[in-house]
C-alpha cells in the first residue's frame, strides 16, 4: 500500500536523491554499469553526503575494498551487505525496503521484511552517485517490484508516523483475536456501571464483575447474642467501679465471730447459772468407776502420823483451776492424817501457787494456819534437778535454809519420804518424776492430775511393780474422792455447772454439726453477680 | 566466719555426757555424777537469767526500731516491775503477791477457758469445712465421751458412763497412750546417743 500525496514529492527531496532518480530513469547495461559504477566511484565522493577530510586521498586499502566489490557486484548475492564501505558517509533516511504502511493497520503494526530479491530484479544504480553499501541495499530489497520500490524510495515519513525501518524494530503484531477485542472494546458502548453511555472503554467480563444495584447496608449496628453478653458483663464492670467493693473477707469474719460470740454466751450460762443458783441437783459418778482414785485414798488413809509427805507441785496458773478442785480434796486429807507437808516445785510459779492455795482452801486447817508446812520454793534444772532429788536431796540448792525445818529433820534421802504425791497438770512434768524420782520413792508415787493427761499416766498404774500406786484426774476423779472422804469441796459445787457445760457443748457440736452437713449437702448456689455474668443480663 | 567453740562445746557435751552414763554403771563415781548434776541446776538457773536478759535486749530492739514499740514497751515494763519488786520484797512480798494473784494467774486461767470456747466452735465448724469419714469419726468420739464423762443437764445415761465412756477411755485411748510412751521413749534414748556421738548437736557446736 502506498501512500498518495496531494503535492508533487519531487521538490521537497534532496538533490542527491533526485540525480539517484534520474540515473535510474536512464537504465544503464550491465557492462556499462560496471565503467559507470567506477566513474560514479571516483565522482561519488565529490557529490556523496559530507566528505571526510582527505577523501580524495583515499587509503589502498579502501580503493582495494572497491575494487573487489567492483568484480563481485555482478554476482553478488543479494543479502551481502557490504560490510567493506566503512568510512563513507551514509545516509540513514534512504531506504529501499520501504516498507507500505497500512490505513487499517496500527501504527505499531510491524511488517517483517520480506524474502531478499536477487540482485537482478532491482534496478540498475548508477555507481557513480551511489555508495557501494547504498547499491548492495538496493540490490537487497529485490521484495517489492520497481514501482511500488520507487513509490517506496518517494515514500516519506509524515511527521508523526515512523519511517519503515524503524517499524520493522517494532514488537510483533497482536494476535488476530486482540485487533478483533481491541476493535470490539473500541466501538462498544458500554451500558452498564459508572462508564455507561461511553465508548471505547474496557469492557468488564460479565462473569467477573457483576453490575447491579449496590446492597442497602442498614445503619443499624448487627450484634449476635455473645457480643450482646460480653456488653452486658463490660457495662457491669463500669458501673461497678463508682461503687464502693464489699469486703469479702470481712464477710467470713462477721458469721465466724457471731457463731463464737453465741457459744460462748451459751456456754457462759450454762456454766454461771447453776454457781449463782447454788444447784447440786446432779448425781456423781459411781465409786467404782475410778479404781485409781480408791487406791490413792487407801494409800493416804493407811499413812501413819507425822509423816513426811514430799508434795510436787508442778502446776502452771492457766491449769490452777482445774487442779485446785483435784489437789484440795488430797491435801485436806492428807493433813487429816496428820502428815507433815513438804512442798517443792520445779515451776517457777509452783511455790506461789502453793501459797495460794493453801490460804483459799485450805486455810482452816491448823496446820496450814499454824505454818506447820515446808515450801522448798524453786527447784531450777529440770530433769537433772530432780535426778539430784533423788539420789542426793541435801546437797541440793535450795533458797533458804529449809533443810533445818522439823519436817526435814530425819530425810535424808527421797526414800525417807512417806509419799511422794505429784500434782501435776502436765503429763511430761509427771512422766519426768515417774522416771527419776519414782524408782527411789519407798511407796511409790502418787499423781493427781488433769482429765488430759489422764490417758497418757494411766499406762504407769498397771505396770508390773507399777510404778504409779494411784491416779485421780480431773473434776471426776476430784468429785470420786470427795465422795470417798465424805466431804464435799470444790468438786461438789463445780459438778452442776460442769454438767450443765458439758451438756451445752454437746448440743452445740451437735447443731454445728449438723448444719454444716447440711450445708454440704445441698447444691452450690452461685452469687447473683455469677448468674448475671453468665447470662449477660 | 568458723566457729571456734564449735568443737569445744561438742567435746565438753560428750565428755560430761559419758561420765554421767559411766557413773551409772560403775561404782565409786555417785560422787561425781552428783556435782556434774549440781552443775547443771546451776547453769539452768544463769540459763533463765539469760533467757530474761534476751527477751529484754530483743524488745529493746523493737522499740527503738519502732517495731510494734508499744506491745514491747508494755512488755518490758512489766517484766521490769515484777522482776523488781519481787527482787525487792521477796516472793512473798506484798506487793509482788498482789501481781501474782490479781493479774499473772487470771490472765493465764482466761486464756486457758477461751480455749474450751475455741475448742466447740471449731468442733462446731468441721463437718462443714471438712466433710469426710475421719472427721464424722472424731464427733461421734466426741458424743461418747461427753455423753459419759458426767451427767447432761442433770441427766445420766448409764450406758454410756459406764459401758461405752470407759471402753473408750480406758482401752482405745491407752492403747494409743502406750503407743505414744514407747515411741517418746525411742526417741529420748536415740537423741542422747545422737549427742553423746556428737552426731547432734542442739547447743550450737
Amino acid at each position: 500500500m502506498s501512500y498518495h500525496y496531494s503535492k508533487d514529492p519531487e521538490e521537497d527531496l534532496p538533490d542527491w536523491l533526485k540525480a539517484l532518480r534520474k540515473q535510474r530513469g536512464q537504465a544503464p547495461k550491465e557492462g556499462e554499469e560496471v565503467e559507470e559504477s567506477k566513474q560514479a566511484e571516483e565522482e561519488l565522493p565529490s557529490e556523496s553526503a559530507p566528505q571526510e577530510p582527505g577523501a580524495g586521498d583515499e587509503p589502498d586499502w579502501l580503493l582495494e575494498i572497491r575494487r573487489r566489490h567492483q568484480r563481485e557486484s555482478p554476482a553478488a548475492a543479494p543479502g551481502s551487505t557490504s560490510g567493506e564501505n566503512l568510512g563513507e558517509s551514509q545516509s540513514p533516511d534512504v531506504v529501499d525496503d520501504a516498507t507500505e504502511v497500512s490505513d487499517t493497520q496500527p501504527l505499531a503494526s510491524h511488517r517483517e521484511p520480506g524474502p531478499k530479491e536477487p540482485p537482478e530484479d532491482r534496478p540498475a544504480q548508477s555507481d557513480e552517485l551511489l555508495p557501494d553499501w547504498l547499491i548492495e541495499d538496493g540490490e537487497t530489497d529485490s521484495s517489492a517490484p520497481a514501482a511500488s520500490k520507487e513509490e517506496a524510495l518517494e515514500e516519506e515519513a509524515l511527521p508523526g508516523e515512523l519511517p519503515s525501518w524503524l517499524q520493522e524494530l517494532n514488537p510483533p503484531e497482536e494476535p488476530e483475536e486482540e485487533p478483533q477485542v481491541a476493535a470490539k472494546s473500541a466501538t462498544e458502548e458500554a451500558k452498564v456501571g459508572p462508564l455507561a453511555g461511553l465508548s471505547g472503554v474496557l469492557p468488564a467480563e460479565p462473569e467477573i464483575v457483576q453490575f447491579g444495584a449496590a446492597p442497602a447496608y442498614t445503619g443499624r449496628l448487627e450484634i449476635t447474642p455473645s457480643q450482646k453478653r460480653h456488653v452486658a458483663a463490660l457495662e457491669k464492670m463500669l458501673a461497678a467501679e463508682g461503687q464502693p467493693k464489699e469486703d469479702q473477707s470481712r464477710r467470713g469474719i462477721l458469721p465466724s465471730r457471731l457463731l463464737r460470740l453465741v457459744i460462748a454466751s451459751a456456754m457462759l450460762i450454762a456454766t454461771a447459772f447453776p454457781l449463782f443458783a447454788g444447784s447440786q441437783s446432779a448425781p456423781r459418778t459411781a465409786r467404782q468407776a475410778y479404781p485409781e482414785s480408791s487406791a490413792i485414798f487407801n494409800q493416804i488413809q493407811l499413812l501413819p502420823p507425822n509423816v513426811s509427805v514430799l508434795v510436787a507441785f508442778e502446776v502452771q496458773p492457766a491449769l490452777f483451776g482445774e487442779l485446785q478442785a483435784v489437789a484440795s480434796p488430797l491435801l485436806d486429807h492428807l493433813i487429816d492424817q496428820q502428815a507433815r507437808l513438804v512442798f517443792i516445785s520445779t515451776q517457777p510459779t509452783g511455790p506461789a501457787l502453793v501459797e495460794r492455795l493453801l490460804r483459799q482452801q485450805l486455810k482452816d486447817k491448823p496446820a496450814i494456819a499454824t505454818g506447820n508446812y515446808v515450801n522448798l520454793g524453786y527447784l531450777s534444772g529440770g530433769i537433772a534437778a530432780l535426778r539430784q532429788l533423788a539420789t542426793d536431796p541435801l546437797n541440793l540448792v535450795l533458797p533458804g535454809d529449809q533443810w533445818q525445818a522439823p519436817s526435814l529433820q530425819n530425810i535424808e534421802q527421797i526414800s525417807d519420804f512417806g509419799l511422794v504425791l505429784v500434782i501435776s497438770g502436765d503429763a511430761e512434768d509427771a512422766r519426768a518424776w515417774i522416771e527419776q524420782v519414782g524408782p527411789h520413792s519407798r511407796n511409790g508415787l502418787l499423781i493427781a492430775t488433769s482429765a488430759q493427761a489422764f490417758p497418757l499416766l494411766l499406762p504407769y498404774t498397771k505396770s508390773q511393780p507399777p510404778s504409779l500406786r494411784g491416779l485421780v484426774a480431773g473434776l471426776n476423779g476430784a468429785a470420786h474422792y470427795e465422795l470417798l472422804t465424805g466431804k464435799g469441796g470444790l468438786a461438789k459445787q463445780y459438778w452442776d455447772s460442769y454438767s450443765y457445760g458439758l451438756g451445752a457443748t454437746l448440743i452445740l457440736i451437735l447443731l454445728g454439726g449438723l448444719s454444716g452437713r447440711l450445708i454440704s449437702l445441698r447444691p452450690t448456689s452461685k452469687t447473683p453477680d455469677q448468674e448475671e455474668a453468665e447470662h449477660g443480663t | 566466719m568458723p566457729k571456734f567453740h564449735a568443737p569445744i562445746s561438742t567435746a565438753v557435751a560428750i565428755a560430761f555426757g559419758l561420765l554421767v552414763l559411766i557413773s551409772f554403771a560403775l561404782p565409786g563415781l555417785e560422787g561425781l555424777r552428783g556435782s556434774i548434776l549440781g552443775w547443771a541446776v546451776l547453769l539452768a538457773a544463769v540459763a533463765l537469767l539469760l533467757g530474761l536478759a534476751n527477751l529484754f535486749r530483743v524488745h529493746f530492739y523493737k522499740i527503738r526500731n519502732k517495731d510494734k514499740a508499744l506491745y514491747s514497751f508494755v512488755l518490758l515494763a512489766a517484766m521490769l516491775a515484777a522482776f523488781t519488786i519481787t527482787l525487792l520484797q521477796g516472793r512473798q512480798g506484798l506487793i509482788a503477791e498482789w501481781l501474782f494473784n490479781y493479774i499473772q494467774v487470771p490472765l493465764e486461767s482466761s486464756l486457758m477457758a477461751l480455749l474450751s470456747i475455741t475448742l466447740t466452735v471449731a468442733a462446731a465448724r468441721l463437718l462443714q469445712q471438712r466433710n469426710d469419714f475421719t472427721s464424722i469419726l472424731f464427733i461421734l468420739t466426741v458424743f461418747i465421751v461427753l455423753l459419759g464423762t458426767a451427767p447432761l443437764f442433770g441427766l445420766e445415761f448409764p450406758f454410756f458412763s459406764q459401758v461405752l465412756t470407759p471402753y473408750v477411755s480406758r482401752v482405745l485411748s491407752e492403747g494409743g497412750a502406750r503407743g505414744l510412751l514407747i515411741g517418746v521413749g525411742l526417741g529420748t534414748l536415740a537423741t542422747g546417743l545422737r549427742i553423746l556421738i556428737g552426731a547432734d548437736r542442739p547447743f550450737g557446736g
